[in-house]
Formats: structure tokens, sequence, C-alpha cells
């Protein structure tokens, strides 16, 4: 095929691609349709770029290597219902994912954190038909207290998410005094966190 | 001798073992031995005494400057600035829009993206310091350089499958991506791994033993190196589950090394092409450019947070031990409120972080190939 061919074919898929992911946009049809659209449309653009441009030295070689696979999350990800939400993560019975790291590391106090969550999620009703809240039964907030207070005895503070959901624990519970001293805590290690943010409204 | 050795010192006595540095022992040993050690130490210093901002404080003070040591190297020095003009001006805006589009529309892809790309960075950088050492040394064969990268790949990657701290992250994403596993299915791979990984090691123990006997030379500064690298990742991956003390260590050994090689290189070029007509990047190697390095990097980094950490508080600055919370409260009996248009200027921030981190890791992709005669020039 002649350079010329090829770019005249090339041209032609990336300027209909572009115009399917502009219609797409202009309609409000989903984001991972103009997504495709717009992936098809590179893709044809390196095809009509000189051959070289994919080989040897670096240059744009990895930029395809790391985003042609990105686009394609990007697009599965931009689906309704791509990524999995809470229910899927937490809520089927043992294949949820506190209970396989706790499977995994049974000795690590950290991944009690996991559970305190899964429980919370449980005694709220989000997910009142899964596996995982029957297997629990009735989850007391003193019982997510205690996973949550295993985990903090690790001394690991990283987990903004932690320090937080353990103040509104105390703070339902009514425990004042310990809920100020948490909240302590929570600013001292993520002045950023949202709690920080809400201290300041 | 293996092209290798050729391209290297120069000696051609075929020799077993041979100690090459990347710049003299004193200073090898301070940068490149003995800095992993101390970095796991402060890391576990920080997590005992300093709150988790520390380690924002440390990106802060380390990792930005770093950034900034690679646009000293490509935009300030007029060869490289000559050589790769496409790209440096194509890649940044590329990937800058690519950021935007990611936080807007699939910012848990390009969550990932980021990590990935950071932690294929991080490989690259040890696997270059190794190649570094055996063009220093004029140490193996043709096929060292193809050893020491899949040795890399294996290590890094059976940390990464295995360690908890890496573990509790690509099980969660594997959830996410509706893709569930059991623990059976964990531990499996998880075997499997172990297994390659010895089987790695081994099949690189005899290629170093085949090395000494045909007399191509092993550089043991080199293993110690890698020995002395691994240690702190694998260490501080399994000490504790916070990412405070890998990233804190992580980043020292990451930042100080990278920022340690620049240097090198700015001053082996300014001292065979002159300091002068080069461009900003060997004006600060010549005399005093130590402290004008340091001085750019750090201003680099006040303005980088100023402009991105906006209005997020200033922590960030004093790791945490001095606060600025009260600079960012709200009067509200003077009407004054927090901040408007907060969503859209955290968009914002965060792209630039992930977008300045991506150039950085595409520019280094291509700048430091050891393959590259020119960039020999700079090591030699």
């Amino acid at each position: 095929m002649t350079a010329g061919a090829r770019g005249a074919i090339c041209g032609a898929v990336a300027v209909v691609s572009l115009g399917v992911a502009a219609w797409g946009w202009a309609e409000n049809r989903p984001v991972s349709q103009s997504i495709a659209a717009l992936v098809v449309a590179v893709g044809a653009m390196l095809a009509w770029w000189p051959p070289h441009w994919a080989t040897g030295g670096g240059g744009y070689r990895i930029l395809l290597v790391i985003w042609l696979p990105a686009a394609v999350l990007a697009a599965f990800e931009a689906a309704d219902e791509g990524l999995a939400g809470t229910k899927q993560l937490y809520g089927p019975r043992r294949m949820n994912y506190a209970d396989v790291m706790i499977g995994l590391y049974p000795d690590r106090e950290g991944y009690r954190f996991l559970k305190a969550q899964q429980m919370g999620l449980c005694r709220e009703g989000v997910m009142p038909s899964a596996g995982a809240c029957r297997e629990l039964g009735p989850v007391t907030l003193d019982q997510i207290r205690g996973e949550l207070e295993r985990a903090i005895r690790t001394g690991v503070t990283s987990n903004e998410d932690l320090l937080r959901i353990y103040v509104e624990v105390l703070e339902e519970a009514g425990a004042e005094d310990d809920a100020a001293r948490a909240k302590r805590a929570l600013y001292r290690h993520h002045p950023n966190s949202g709690l920080a943010d809400a201290k300041t409204q | 001798m293996s092209g290798q050795a050729v391209m290297g010192s120069g000696g051609d006595e075929r020799v077993g073992w041979r100690p090459g540095w990347i710049l003299s022992p004193r200073h090898d040993l301070a940068w490149f031995l003995l800095l992993p050690v101390s970095a796991v130490l402060i890391a576990i210093g920080c997590h005992h005494w300093l709150p988790f901002v520390a380690l924002v404080s440390v990106n802060l003070w380390i990792t930005i400057p770093h950034h900034c040591a690679t646009w000293v190297r490509t935009y300030g020095l007029a060869e490289d600035w000559q050589r790769w003009r496409g790209r440096l001006l194509l890649g940044p805006l590329m990937i800058a829009a690519v950021a935007m589009m990611g936080h807007r529309w699939a910012p848990t892809t390009l969550l990932l993206v980021v990590t990935m790309w950071d932690h294929q960075h991080s490989i690259m950088q040890q696997h270059g310091f190794a190649r570094i050492y055996d063009f220093k040394a004029g140490t193996g064969t043709s096929r060292t350089g193809r050893f020491d990268l899949v040795v890399n790949w294996v290590l890094y990657g059976n940390m990464f499958l295995t360690a908890p701290l890496f573990v509790q992250y690509w099980v969660r994403e594997l959830f996410t991506w509706q893709l569930p596993v059991g623990v059976d299915a964990v531990q499996m791979l998880q075997g499997v791994s172990w297994a390659v990984t010895i089987g790695v090691l081994v099949a690189y123990g005899l290629h170093l033993v085949g090395c000494l006997r045909r007399g191509d030379g092993v550089n043991p500064i080199k293993l110690l190196f890698l020995s002395a690298s691994y240690a702190l990742w694998y260490v501080t991956a399994w000490h504790t589950d916070s990412i405070l003390v890998f990233g804190i260590a992580h980043r020292l050994m990451h930042g100080l090394q990278y920022m340690v090689i620049v240097r090198i290189y700015l001053a082996r070029k300014a001292r065979d092409r002159g300091a002068t007509g080069g461009g900003l990047g060997l004006s600060l190697a010549g005399r005093g450019g130590l402290w004008r390095f340091v001085g750019i990097s750090l201003l680099y980094a006040v303005v980088f947070q100023v402009v991105v950490g906006q209005p997020q508080p200033l922590e960030t600055f004093g790791f945490g031990v001095f606060e600025f919370n009260s600079v960012y409260e709200a009067i509200p009996e003077l009407g004054v409120g927090r901040f408007t248009n907060r969503e859209m200027y955290a968009l914002f921030a965060t792209a630039m972080i992930d977008a300045v981190a991506m150039v950085h890791y595409y520019f280094d992709s291509f700048i430091w190939k050891v393959s590259d005669h020119r960039v020999r020039e700079g090591l030699q």
C-alpha cells in the first residue's frame, strides 16, 4: 500500500471516528462510546504517522504502551456499571475484599478496618441482601468500634478513612471525650481531610 | 571482551571482580549504598514521631525538586533541548490534556496509570544505575543488561505481588474492576511469583559466575547497590502496612539519587564543554553551582506547592509540626466564607500533580539511556 493510500484511509477513519465521538457527546450518549471513538481516531492517526514513530529510542513508544491499555480501561470505567460498587466489593459471602485480605494475612490487625467497614455497611442497611451481611447477623456499634480499635492499635496512621470513621462511630456512641481525642489525631495526621475542612465551616 | 566492557573504562585486562564507581568510593558509599539504610531509619523515625502529613512533606521537599532536576536536565541543557525539542514541547501538552480528561471522566484509570508508571519508573531508575555501574567498571557481557533488567522487574514484581502493603491495593483494584479473587487464588499466584523469583536469581547467579570465569568481570558495587535498593523496598513493604514508611524511604532514595546523578551529569558536561553557552543547566554545574541547584529546586518546590496546594492547608511545608490551619478559617462575622469553586480547583490541582509526575516519567524514558553515546559522555 502506498503512503498516500494509507494516509487517505487512516484520515477517513479518523474523521469518521471523531465525528462519532462528537455526535455521542452532543447527544449525551454514554461517555464510553465517545472514548471508544476517540481511541479509534487516535489509532488511525498513529497508523498514518511514519512507521518509525513506534520503534526504538523510547520517544512515543512508551506513551503508546501506557496509554492504549489505559484508554481501554477508561472506556470500561466510563461505561455504566463498569466498576464495582460498595455492594460488590464488600457484599458477597467470603469472596469479598475484607474477608480475602483477612484470610491472606490473619495476623495483620490493620485489615480489621476492612471488616469494620463491612460491618458498618451491613449495620446501615446499605446492602441488606448481601451474603456477607447475612453471615454477620445483627451488628452493634461496639463491635465496629472494637474492629477499628484493633486496627488503630497497629500504630499505622496512613489510613485517613480509619480515623474518620472512628470519630463518627465514637460520636454516634456518645463518647464525646474519646471522639474529641480521635478528632485531634485525625487533624494532626491528615490536616487536609474532609473532617478538618468541616471544622472550619 | 564484550561490547559493554569495551565501551567502559577501556581497561582490557580480563579480571573477575572489578569494582567501579559512579562518582567515587566516598560519594557512592554515601548516596548509593548507605542512603537506603538511612532512608529506612528516617522513615521509621517519622512513623514513630511525626504525623502522617510528613509523607506529603517529603514529597514536597524531595520528590518535587527531583522533578525540577528533570526540567533542568531537559529544558536547561542546550544539547538536550536541541535533540528532543519535539518531544519536550509536545509531550507535556499531551500528558496534561490526558491528565485533565482522566480526572474528569476516568479517575480510577488515571490513578492506576500514574501508580503503575511510577512503579515502572522506579524499576528503570535502579536498572539505569546498574547499567552505569557496569559501564563505569567495564564489566559484563552484551547479555548482562538484559539479565539486570529481568532481575529488576522480577524482584520488584515479586514484592508487588507478595508484600502485604501492595497486596491490599491490587486485590482491591481487582474487586473494583469486577475481577474478584479468593484467598487460594492469591496464594497460588504468590507461590508462583516466589518460584519465578528464585529461578531468575539462580539464573542471574549463573550468569555472574560465567562472567567471572570468562573474564568479562563483575562489578561488586553494582550488586551491593541493587541489594541495598531492594533491601529498602522489601523491608519497608513487609515491616508495616503504612504507606508512610515505604513512601518516605522510597522517595528519599529515589529523589536524592536522581538529583545526585543529574548533578554528576551536568558537571561532566560542563567539564567537557565549558560552563557557558550550554544553557541554564551547565551554569548550575560550575563554581557555586550546587547552591544554585539546591536553591532553584527548593524554590520550585515552594512555587509548586503554592500553586497546587491552595486552598489546602499549608501543613505540608512543616512535616505536620507547624500548624497553619487558622490561615484558612472562615470568618462568619465578616461574611467571609471558605474558598469558592473548590471542586474546580481541586480538579486542577490534582491533575497538575499527576501531569507533572507523568511528564517526568516520560522524559526519563529517553534522556537517560546509557546505550546513547552522548548520554555516556555525561557519565564518564
